[in-house]
């Protein structure tokens, strides 16, 4: 079982920011739970066979499946991804329904999405929609490079905040995901609980923004505080914020051996 | 409004809602009026908010079958709001948005609308693609290029255009893939490998779908396989990236490109026939080309049974511009086809209308490959030597005539004479059933047509009538269908309708249009605009625009950009007050084809006649003063954008079958009565024209608050059932036949064409028993019969009965009552007063009938003011009239002879001003052709005439036929005759035809037909009067206008 401490936090009536130190457990937490997640993506053998039919389009193919022939790089920051879903799930009231895929991102497309897209809950009764950032960092500066930038997590984090077409879009798609289940399935019902909040004329908080910061330094709250007084001067209305920093007890680098071979060293 | 319970909906309150409806009308309306509009940020918010939930809406409802009709509405409701929202201005968010704008204009049954808006907006086209492009933005833009193309289809080239696109996109891949692989990072390559195999299906549905709309293959289930195979590829790889926006588009377009399919008009011609799949073929190919079916089209052919074989009576019952021709000619071929060696018979109120559906027939299946012989047959009620002839050679497969004139061919025994089945009859503007004047003729001809001819499938074209179940099941008694469209917002475009005023004080007014919440509203909010104010150019107080007609051509000077524009007025004269203003207001316009069309206006009514000037500045006139091609005329010219305004009567406009940007009504009464609700929404039903800003404003001019109730509710009267005239008249031969006794009653003039129907039964029966013990069988045929309470029933019944005794042993009279179109009981007084004549066969001829020295002319038409049916179209107001109709017969005459209208209102009004030309103009197109074709046409065929028809060689037969159609068409020559059913202008239809019969030798309609379109102008050139400043090839060209 993962033991978690609160190094620091600070909280507010619709934001919050807090820095998380992952300890014991957290091998193991590795090895399993994240390890789990992260392969619960669609194999890539069955994405060749995909490709195999692209002929029939009178597009050519080859060059498609030679990317998809090398076998993928494990990324720390997938690793990352992955880690902080299992995280939010477990420790902030949160659901993830439809598996990212971290495999085959491509954000230089010319229609975008967000890291993480799921539900939570605020409270007892109401389930609204989150929508997240995660990045993963060695860098020894505080706050580090993954923070700014067009690609920084500030950044990324704003665009969903101000660019309603996106998280329209988002929110359309899950309305196509859940749209063949059953009136029963929990992914369909926190759908429609998380639309109605969403919809609600005036509603207070409409929906969620987390973003997840992976770090291997010691606890600071200078990584979050400056980055986070930033996003919440123009947080507008119906955005909830929450800015985590998780530390964990082993280097960034280490984290791909729990996920190869559970652990043991990858020689 | 009108919305339906939906949970995701229920967070709008009707408040909101009904202010984002607000919004949008406003919108379209100031963008109609002014070319533009704009936003506040609070209204754009709004707007985007509704949109956002009617779209979640949407996703919700997607492929539920049973929802189908909200999805659809909703879908135009996002159509809506997207239309409004600005453009945006970068490429791909651009992209994005019409994409989706497109998607939801066919998902909300409005793809002509979507495509019109492709073509106002100019720069939806404008998307800049360079080698700076990287490869998946190349593949985004370029496939939108061809969606476009797809949507737009203006010619078969823009489809082939679509297809290209794709295969030069399938060429690029070598050079710029690689390139654009090799430049993303690492980690994110697959991503991208993702995204460009998703274009790649997706392109390859653009060309299965472009292929599939030029050719029609493969089948149309094959091909929706294939689009759905490919395109949830492409939505698969897009998941499986996060790229959740491409994922969104692509459902849309799947979800759009099926529908594209479903209204192909290739999927009529996979179900039904050889003819219709080569009509298919033939349209698809045309220069403007049809490949999909308008919504109201799709549901009554594919769902509603329109081709069914097993229906025999269909009401087609859609609103005005619905495309209702198209759907008449697939019944036409489906009839053909199921029928061997049967003929149509397509009838229409009007003889514009004859010319119109003929030229629009002979074009869509005259041509190869059907080669069906379409021929029309004039208004006029008599039967001429030509038509005689086409009958003869049974040389038609189609033919097209008014309700009259069929009602007479069938009683005189068509079908028997053709020796062919009528298999089909159409009946155009059927709701003309209830029209006091001609109703009861049309009701009849139905009745008839169901007792004599048994193949006959009846299909009734009208605009909206709620009852259209009852008629259907007259028509049809075991089998009863009416088509009618179920969603109550579709119309064939979007329309505002309003109240124009003025307000101010002397020099400084403002003129302003308010809109009205009406039955039929689509476009509707509450606020004024101001449309325009005082002008130097006007230079009137406000007092002055009490009056209606000249607030009404202010107004319309104000709206010249808006496009062309009908303005509708009560009366002749008030049409001529509003354009004398107008060419005040309006700056001269140069255009070929209006400098055609004055020269010949200045040749038919002379020079000085003012719709000539009028003309010069784009102002326009139809009224029942001016002869049939010139009205004609002025339509085309409006069709093809040419006139800014045409003034019409309020009579006339109500059979204008062309669409206009906007109509101002000065008046919404005719002469002597209210409009009726159902006129009046068919005048209005012409706002919008698909080729322009789809918004079609009608505005009705009123001058104080007392005007402004009274059209308040005149609008919001719900259009009520279509009533039979006979109801009416059982109800005055009931409270009157009491006083007077029925057979009294029953014998008034507008029981006639009711007793000439009791007579022909009468005729198929032995005699009176046996018909009168098969009575309420044969009085159920007629649609008046079977809506009457019982008691009713019994009234007519016994008064029928009674007429039907009388009848007996006059076989004869019977007979002539259907060779006439008279009742018994005019034949008997009409031979009678022949008698007294006591004509000989000589007094017949042309030299001498036309002849003012004989006076033969002058007596016959005595006799036929005494006959009823003719009086009502025969009486002419003439000053100094004498009672002996000299002047009405030397009008004749003068017309016979081919005197220009100007010398003839000289000759009998003794003036040539304007008003008396239109008068005389008036009085030859709506009563002497009428009257006095159809009572000479009887005359001749009374026992009494002195005419001993089994004496006559053919030649002399040939010469007496064609007497009442020189009636007819105002010439005095067979040749003459030949050409004007060939639509050669009557002032050179005599000299024309004279030159045709010494080159050919022979007459026929036909070889004249071909003789005209083969001649070199030089030929027309010999037949133009010298005095006249129009040239032959002028005239050859007007003619190839009136000819289609």
């Amino acid at each position: 079982m993962l033991s978690i401490e609160t190094a620091y936090e600070n909280n507010n009536k619709w934001s919050a920011y807090q820095g998380i130190v992952l300890k014991d457990g957290f091998d193991e937490y590795l090895s399993s739970r994240v390890r789990g997640r992260f392969y619960d993506i669609e194999g890539t053998e069955a994405l060749i066979e995909e490709f195999r039919d692209i002929p029939s389009t009178g597009f050519e193919e080859r060059l498609l499946i030679d990317i998809f022939s090398t076998s993928p790089p494990i990324d720390d920051w997938k690793i990352g991804e992955a880690l902080a879903e299992c995280y939010l799930e477990d420790f902030e009231k949160v659901r993830f329904y439809y598996p990212s895929s971290r495999d085959a991102k491509n954000p230089k497309a010319n229609l975008q999405g967000a890291d993480l897209v799921g539900f939570v809950d605020v409270d007892e009764e109401t389930t609204i929609f989150l929508f997240g950032e995660v990045k993963t960092s060695g860098d020894k500066n505080s706050p580090p490079q993954v923070m700014y930038g067009r690609s920084g997590m500030i950044d990324q984090l704003r665009n969903i905040k101000n660019n309603p077409n996106l998280r329209k879009s988002l929110i359309r798609w899950l309305g196509f995901k859940v749209k063949a289940l059953s009136d029963d399935d929990p992914f369909k019902k926190d759908y429609q609980k998380a639309l109605k909040v969403y919809l609600k004329e005036g509603a207070e908080h409409k929906y969620f923004l987390f973003g997840i910061l992976i770090r291997d330094t010691e606890p600071k709250d200078t990584d979050l505080k400056s980055r986070y007084e930033s996003l919440k001067s123009d947080l507008s209305n119906g955005a909830q914020l929450k800015l985590v920093a998780l530390y964990i007890p082993m280097p960034i680098k280490d984290m791909k051996d729990y996920i190869i071979n559970k652990g043991e060293k990858n020689e | 409004m009108n919305e339906f319970p939906h949970w995701t909906l229920s967070e709008l309150s009707d408040e909101i809602r009904k202010r984002a409806e607000e919004i949008i009308s406003e919108k379209k309306f100031e963008n109609k009026l002014f070319g533009e509009y704009a936003l506040t940020q609070e209204e754009r918010e709004l707007l985007e908010k509704i949109l956002e939930i009617y779209e979640l809406t949407i996703i919700d409802l997607w492929d539920k079958e049973e929802k189908k009709n909200e999805f659809s509405t909703l879908s135009k409701k996002c159509f809506d709001i997207l239309q409004i929202l600005p453009l945006p201005q970068d490429d791909i968010s651009k992209i994005k948005h019409i994409l989706k704008l497109v998607a939801y204009s066919y998902l909300g049954e409005k793809w002509e609308d979507g495509r019109r808006f492709l073509k106002e907006e100019k720069n939806t086209c404008e998307i800049e693609i360079n080698d700076e492009n990287t490869w998946d933005e190349r593949l985004f833009k370029k496939t939108y290029l061809a969606i476009l193309y797809l949507v737009r289809k203006d010619s078969w080239e823009d489809l082939s255009n679509a297809v290209n696109l794709i295969n030069k996109l399938r060429n690029e891949q070598k050079k710029y893939e690689e390139e654009y692989l090799n430049s993303v990072e690492t980690e994110f390559k697959k991503g991208a490998a993702l995204e460009l195999a998703s274009f790649y299906h997706f392109a390859k549905s653009i060309e299965i779908l472009g292929r599939f709309m030029l050719e029609g293959e493969p089948s149309s289930d094959r091909v929706t396989s294939e689009i759905d195979y490919h395109l949830n590829k492409g939505i698969k790889f897009c998941d499986l990236s996060g790229n959740f926006e491409f994922s969104l588009i692509l459902r849309l377009m799947l979800a759009m490109f099926k529908k594209m399919v479903f209204n192909s008009i290739w999927r009529v011609s996979e179900r039904i026939n050889s003819k219709i799949t080569s009509f298919v073929k033939h349209i698809t190919k045309a220069s403007k080309p049809v490949y999909e079916l308008l919504y109201p089209q799709r549901a009554a052919i594919l769902e509603m049974g329109l081709l069914d074989p097993a229906s025999r009576g269909i009401v087609v019952n859609l609103p005005t511009s619905s495309g209702k021709t198209l759907i008449a000619e697939f019944k036409i071929l489906q009839a053909l086809n199921q029928f061997e060696n049967g003929w149509i018979a397509y009838v229409v109120p009007t003889r514009a209308l004859v010319n119109q559906i003929t030229n629009r027939l002979r074009r869509d299946l005259g041509s190869h490959p059907l080669n069906l012989k379409i021929e029309k047959m004039s208004g006029a009620l008599e039967i001429d030597f030509f038509e005689e002839k086409l009958i003869e050679e049974k040389a038609f497969d189609v033919l097209v005539t008014t309700y009259e004139k069929l009602n007479l061919l069938i009683r005189r025994g068509i079908e028997e004479k053709l020796g062919r089945r009528l298999v089909l009859l159409i009946v155009d503007e059927a709701h003309n059933i209830e029209s006091p004047e001609r109703g009861l003729n049309l009701e009849m001809l139905i009745s008839i047509v169901k007792s004599d001819c048994k193949y006959a499938n009846l299909l009734l074209l009208t605009p909206f009538i709620p009852n259209s179940g009852e008629v259907s099941k007259w028509i049809s008694p075991d089998n009863p269908k009416s088509i009618e469209i179920q969603l109550h917002w579709w119309k064939p475009n979007d329309q505002v309708i309003g109240i124009y005023y003025v307000e101010g004080r002397r020099r400084n007014w403002r003129t302003y249009f308010e809109p009205l919440f009406t039955t039929h509203h689509i476009v509707f909010f509450p606020k004024k605009i101001q449309i325009g104010s005082y002008d130097a150019i006007f230079n009137i107080p406000r007092s002055k625009l009490n009056n209606k007609s000249i607030l009404t051509s202010i107004v319309a000077k104000q709206l010249e950009d808006v496009g062309p524009l009908l303005i509708v007025a009560r009366t002749i004269d008030d049409t001529w007050k509003i354009v004398e203003n107008l060419y005040k207001y309006f700056d001269p316009i140069e255009d070929e084809d209006i400098s055609l069309i004055k020269r010949f206006v200045a040749a038919e009514l002379g020079e000085n006649f003012p719709l000539v000037k009028y003309l010069s500045k784009g102002i326009g006139m139809h009224h029942a003063g001016l002869p049939d091609e010139i009205r004609y005329l002025m339509e085309w010219l409006m069709e093809e954008n040419k006139l800014r305004v045409l003034v019409a009567t309020t009579t006339i406009a109500q059979g204008i079958n062309f669409p206009v940007s906007a109509i101002l009504m000065a008046s919404y009464s005719y002469p002597f009565e209210e409009m009726p609700v159902r006129d009046f929404w068919n005048i209005v039903g012409r706002a919008g024209r698909i080729d322009q800003k789809s918004l079609g404003i009608v505005g009705i001019a009123v001058k104080n608050e007392d005007d402004k109730r009274k059209v308040t509710d005149y609008v919001r009267r719900q259009t009520g059932d279509l009533v039979s005239v006979l109801v009416k008249m059982v109800d005055e031969l009931e409270n009157l036949g009491r006083e007077l006794g029925m057979e009294l009653i029953i014998r008034y003039p507008e029981w006639s064409a009711f007793l000439q129907y009791i007579a022909h039964l009468y005729r198929q029966y032995n005699n009176v028993s046996e018909l009168v013990s098969r009575l309420e069988m044969e009085l159920n045929r007629t649609y008046g019969y079977r809506i009457l309470n019982q008691r009713k029933k019994e009234v007519l019944k016994n008064a029928v009965k009674q007429y039907v005794r009388k009848l007996s042993g006059k076989a004869h009279i019977i007979n002539l009552a259907d060779q006439t179109g008279f009742s018994p009981e005019s034949i008997e007084r009409t031979i009678y007063r022949i008698q007294k004549l006591g004509l000989k066969q000589s007094d017949w001829y042309s030299s001498r009938l036309f002849n003012n020295e004989t006076g033969t002319l002058r007596k016959l038409i005595g006799v036929m003011l005494s006959v009823p049916e003719v009086k009502k179209s025969l009486e002419v107001s003439i000053p100094g009239e004498t009672i002996t109709y000299s002047k009405l017969s030397h009008l004749i005459i003068d017309w016979v002879s081919g005197k220009e209208f100007t010398e003839i209102a000289r000759e009998i009004w003794g003036s040539d001003d304007p008003t008396t030309i239109s008068n005389c103009v008036k009085a030859v197109y709506q009563k002497v052709v009428n009257g006095a074709t159809w009572g000479l046409a009887a005359f001749l065929n009374m026992p009494t005439s002195g005419i001993d028809f089994s004496q006559l060689t053919e030649d002399e037969m040939r010469r007496l036929e064609n007497i009442p159609a020189m009636v007819y068409y105002g010439v005095n020559t067979e040749e003459g005759i030949v050409m004007r059913i060939n639509n050669v202008p009557r002032s050179i239809a005599n000299k024309l035809g004279e030159i045709y019969k010494t080159e050919t030798g022979g007459i026929s309609p036909k070889s004249a037909y071909e003789w005209l379109k083969t001649k070199p102008s030089s030929v027309w050139n010999e037949s133009v009067p010298p005095n006249k400043n129009i040239s032959g090839n002028d005239y050859k060209k007007i003619w190839e206008k009136l000819s289609g």
